[in-house]
């Protein structure tokens, strides 16, 4: 690669380009990440001579789609950001706009950690939506914003059920609470509704006698909700049996109350 | 939009020409004007004025004017442009101070080549020399700066050379420090009250007597609040005067008014119905007829800007009354008593309700949702959100300095806070990579410690980034060779077995081997060695009954050993090998408070016993018929008989081990410790005549720092006396046989008196005098322990967080070392490494 080295080390701006070009067009072809970085490398170096020159939009480009074409998508994101911001009548605004959201979608990790870049990815593919309503990659961003959201529920839907799992039963009803009341068409909702019930029963079955019955009542309410809603849900049979238990107890306090 | 000014008449733009220094060409200079030719304009008008307002804010420019050079018909006018390029910094030089000082002022300054060298930015140099210099007490600095034009070899200017002189003079020193005025405080402690700014004194060493402007302002501040601490509530400084006696030293005048001082009246309490006003004044603890003291009540209101512990806000806060405000009123003053009502709106209890983390870009949620301390549902209390914001530091996963816990949406309607825990992730991995020179030849160490470990991420592609992270568990390995010894372990640590409470699964590996090394050749024969495998696998758990400080735990350990002709002193036979496979339960009761590197209170128990099955219960062997025929193969010397006996006798290890000890810490006064411990320690088997293995026997004596040792020994430190000398008292070392010296019980008592010098987390410094004294024995027919071995002495400790702990003692044994009979052992120097007696 001497040719690379005396281009970088060189000063002419179009050599660089040139290469530059060749390099990224290569890259894009056959999908390889080293070809891709010297382009880049190449890019970003004559860049800061190339501002308020026309040549600047197409340059800005190459840098925002080779990192996404690599995959860093966390520098991609933000460089079609700023190609859309410096650049805002481009002709590939539609494509910059969507690869920008594309980026942050594809940044977005795994649901157990920080979702900053899902936040950012479904605010960017909602307003991609809003944008181009016919635009070309409308189902991709339909699908994309689906799954995040989906992803967003998991998070919550695990979380609350954490402190199930850890017997912490006030908090897990609380929990599961608040994620019924804020992912009203969530796929999680029946496993929520059911672990809401059973916390609240052993919540009210460890608690003393005098309170034991307001706390039953709130956990036939909540069985109630479970089963009207899923008639032939998939806990029903648990549910059921939880309910049974919870008509000793009731036996048990009408016993003590005579 | 052109406006004439007075009698204006308008001109159409004709040419314009440009004069004057400047390295852009001319076309340049007029595009920046913005003036087209052909444009109407007045003149004078508003249009130009406009014009050279844009010129100079481009900052290019010192000088601009318009001249009307010509008028020809039809009113075109020809206008010059004269502007003056401001000059461009070329170099610096900086006369009269230190080169670092120097590029220290270069780059705050921004004194770069190219600068434009305006008269302001002139200006602005010369008074940030000038503060930096003031504020260490030169306050007759006097930097000049003069610039003077370069010239290249074609004689064109390329820039403007710098230099600034700068003319320290002298220090500025205190003399004396006068004070008037005052009538209870005496000259001394008002002088004390000020910090920075002292008198000068022979005997002075540490604090400078320095007059620094802007100390000088704070100290009398200082004066003030101080008196208003003491309940001179009025006090001023009236005037002060800076006097200059010589050269370089100022007399200082103030003149105070004291004013009255005034006491704590009455003060009672409006709104409360959470606390009683008596609960809440035995809180607050000031009591009528006090001295005033404005900070003094802040604190107990609010904790004040050092945010003081016991104060009233926390007492509500800790208790759920987020929404709680405190306020004092002075209902009256009479004389020189001032009346209070504290009134308080207690405000509904607040609940959590969402609790998020954010910034976990590594560990996943459910490692940190299992230790917060805010659930939601539950009632607010400050206490628990400090206690989550620890307990995420300790962890270790994540930057300390930035956890930080933010109160959302405080909505007193619904009485229901958010909570959002802001975490950075900060490297949870060692690398150790260590080289030595011991054991007769060189000892290599490589040790991976990854502390965020993801036994799960193991299967997922995506998580090798570069390691599988964020479960919180632990995984490490280590690696040490030398030319005749290797020791590879692998350990593994999951703190929450299952997630649902904290059930620590530890399960760790090891191979040992050593190699027959001739000290002679420095060879080492690779045909006759010694080797270990080790598996070990054990839970423990924090237990909730009877107590939160109990916990409980389990282990099951495996080692073989195996030897190929190879004497290791332990066994009779070169060939051959030996199990052990042990049991063992604990458990430990610490409450010791509050810093675990100086506890200053509480104790520490710990019982612990180890076992191994009783095969001899079971397994048909005649150990007494064995053990009187091996009486016989010692008498006749016969080696390959006793070999096969001692290989009958050890194939698996078998015996029981109980460990117990106990260790109490009392604050005397101040910080003055007492600890006081006891420890004991029985290893016997359960058939006499099978005997106690060589294995896991007690060493008593010396520093305690256990070295490398094959056998499992349990090395207990007695200071006083050398290392591993207290063998049991009844032993005469000619008839015993002597490969094994491990006593089978012992037990030690310590007395310590600790005081700390410095309780600083970056280094703890204590000072210890101790008396101890210990004891082995072989059986419990000999079992008498207070026979013992005494000891006494002094030492000292540091603890640094990157070294562990470090120390010396110096301790004189008062008895003879067992098996002589010298006398005293008197004095012994003990140096100690990461652990603590």
């Amino acid at each position: 690669c001497g040719k690379y080295n005396e281009v970088l080390k060189g000063n002419s701006t179009e050599d660089k380009f040139n290469l530059a070009k060749e390099f990224y067009e290569t890259s894009k072809e056959n999908g390889k990440r080293g070809k891709m970085l010297k382009a880049l490398r190449l890019l970003e170096q004559i860049q800061p001579s190339m501002r308020g020159k026309p040549q600047n939009e197409i340059v800005s480009y190459m840098i925002a789609n080779g990192n996404y074409i690599i995959g860093d998508y966390i520098v991609s994101g933000y460089k079609f950001e700023r190609f859309l911001k410096s650049f805002p009548d481009t002709p590939k605004k539609e494509e910059a706009f969507y690869k920008s959201a594309d980026s942050y979608y594809k940044a977005s990790p795994k649901f157990s950690l920080d979702q900053t870049d899902t936040f950012k990815a479904i605010d960017k593919l909602q307003i991609y939506l809003n944008t181009f309503s016919d635009g070309e990659y409308f189902e991709e961003a339909n699908s994309h914003l689906a799954e995040l959201r989906e992803k967003l529920e998991r998070k919550d839907y695990e979380i609350a059920k954490q402190f199930h799992h850890m017997e912490f039963w006030q908090p897990a009803v609380h929990a599961l609470n608040n994620f019924v009341d804020n992912n009203p068409g969530s796929n999680y909702l029946e496993p929520a509704y059911f672990y809401k019930f059973e916390s609240q029963k052993i919540y009210a079955e460890k608690s003393f006698k005098s309170i034991m019955r307001e706390r039953l009542d709130e956990a036939t309410e909540y069985y109630n909700t479970y089963i009207e809603r899923y008639p032939e849900g998939e806990y029903l049979k648990k549910a059921n049996q939880l309910y049974a238990e919870m008509q000793l107890l009731y036996n048990e306090l009408n016993e003590l109350e005579l | 939009q052109d406006i004439g000014i007075g009698n204006a008449k308008e001109y159409v733009i004709g040419e314009i020409s440009v004069t004057g220094v400047t390295t852009y060409n001319e076309r340049t200079v007029i595009a920046f004007t913005g003036l087209r030719k052909g444009e109407k304009l007045f003149l004078p008008g508003d249009r130009l004025s406009q014009v050279i307002n844009k010129l100079w804010n481009l900052g290019l420019f010192s000088d601009i004017n318009f001249y009307l050079k010509d008028v020809t018909e039809g009113n075109i006018a020809h206008l010059e442009l004269e502007i003056n390029e401001v000059p461009k910094l070329n170099e610096v030089k900086i006369r009269g101070i230190k080169k670092k000082k120097q590029e220290e002022f270069i780059k705050d300054l921004k004194l770069d080549k190219g600068t434009k060298l305006t008269e302001n930015f002139i200006a602005n140099t010369k008074n940030h020399i000038k503060n930096e210099y003031r504020k260490k007490g030169y306050l007759n600095v006097d930097p000049k700066i003069t610039t003077q034009a370069q010239k290249d070899t074609l004689d064109e200017v390329v820039g403007e050379n710098m230099l600034i002189n700068i003319d320290l003079g002298e220090k500025i020193k205190v003399s004396e420090i006068e004070i008037t005025g005052n009538e209870d405080f005496s000259d001394k402690k008002i002088r004390r009250f000020m910090k920075n700014t002292k008198q000068k004194n022979f005997f002075r060493i540490f604090k400078r007597s320095k007059l620094i402007p802007a100390d000088y302002e704070e100290d009398k501040e200082r004066i003030v609040n101080k008196l208003k601490e003491s309940g001179y509530r009025d006090a001023r400084i009236i005037s002060d005067t800076v006097i200059k006696n010589e050269e370089s030293t100022v007399k200082i005048g103030l003149k105070v008014r004291e004013g009255n001082q005034y006491y704590f009246g009455d003060v009672s309490f409006l709104g409360n119905s959470v606390y009683s006003d008596r609960e809440l004044k035995n809180l607050m603890g000031i009591r009528k007829g006090d001295p005033y003291n404005g900070v003094l009540l802040e604190e107990k209101l609010t904790g004040g800007p050092k945010q003081k512990e016991g104060n009233l806000t926390d007492t509500y806060q800790d208790n759920g009354y987020l929404f709680s405000r405190i306020t004092p009123v002075e209902t009256r003053v009479y004389q020189d008593t001032i009346d209070f009502e504290i009134r308080i709106t207690e405000g509904p209890i607040a609940y959590f309700n969402n609790v998020n983390v954010r910034g976990n870009d590594r560990t996943h949620d459910h490692v940190i949702y299992r230790s917060l301390r805010t659930l939601p549902g539950e009632q607010y209390s400050k206490k628990a959100v400090m206690n989550t914001a620890r307990e995420l530091s300790q962890l270790g996963f994540f930057d300390p300095e930035s956890i930080r816990p933010d109160i959302k949406n405080p909505n007193p309607v619904d009485g229901t806070v958010d909570m959002e825990y802001n975490v950075a992730e900060q490297g949870a991995s060692q690398v150790q990579l260590q080289g030595g020179y011991g054991g007769g030849g060189f000892i290599g160490t490589l040790g991976l410690s990854f502390n965020n470990f993801s036994l799960r991420g193991i299967g997922d592609k995506d998580a090798w980034k570069p390691l599988p992270m964020g479960d919180g568990q632990t995984l490490s390995l280590r690696a040490q060779a030398s030319i005749a010894f290797q020791n590879y372990s692998l350990t593994f640590v999951e703190p929450w077995l299952g997630g649902k409470k904290p059930v620590q699964l530890s399960v760790s590996l090891s191979q040992t081997k050593q190699f027959l090394f001739d000290p002679f050749t420095r060879r080492a024969d690779r045909d006759r060695q010694f080797s270990i495998t080790g598996l070990n696998v054990g839970l423990g758990k924090r237990l909730r009954v009877p107590d939160e400080y109990f916990f409980l735990s389990t282990s099951v350990g495996f080692q073989h050993f195996d030897l190929q002709n190879y004497n290791v002193g332990l066994f009779r036979f070169p060939n051959g090998y030996s199990n052990n496979l042990s049991f063992t339960v604990g458990l430990r009761r610490d409450n010791t408070y509050s810093n675990p590197i100086f506890p200053m209170g509480g104790s520490r128990f710990n019982i612990n016993l180890k076992f191994t099955p009783p095969y001899s219960l079971f397994n048909d062997i005649d150990y007494k018929q064995l053990s009187l025929e091996r009486e016989v193969a010692l008498a006749e010397n016969n080696n390959d008989r006793l070999a096969e006996i001692d290989q009958e006798r050890f194939n698996w290890l078998e015996f029981y081990k109980v460990n117990f000890s106990g260790e109490w810490f009392n604050r005397l006064f101040d910080k003055l410790v007492l600890r006081k411990n006891i420890e004991f320690g029985f290893i016997g088997a359960y058939n006499s005549d099978r005997g106690i293995p060589p294995f896991e026997r007690f060493f008593l004596g010396g520093d305690g720092l256990a070295g490398f040792a094959m056998d499992g020994r349990e090395i207990i430190a007695l200071r006083g006396y050398p290392n591993q000398s207290i063998i049991p008292r009844s032993r005469t070392n000619v008839t015993q046989e002597s490969f094994n010296d491990g006593a089978t019980i012992y037990n030690k008592f310590t007395l310590d008196l600790r005081y700390p010098i410095t309780l600083n987390p970056s280094a703890s410094i204590y000072g210890l005098a101790f008396f101890e004294a210990g004891s082995t024995f072989d059986s419990f027919e000999e079992y008498s322990p207070f026979d013992l071995n005494r000891s006494a002495g002094a030492g000292i400790r540091i603890f640094m967080p990157q070294f562990g702990l470090l120390g010396i003692d110096f301790g004189y044994g008062f008895d003879p070392i067992p098996g002589t009979n010298t006398g005293a052992n008197g004095w012994e120097t003990h140096f100690i490494i990461g652990q603590q007696f």
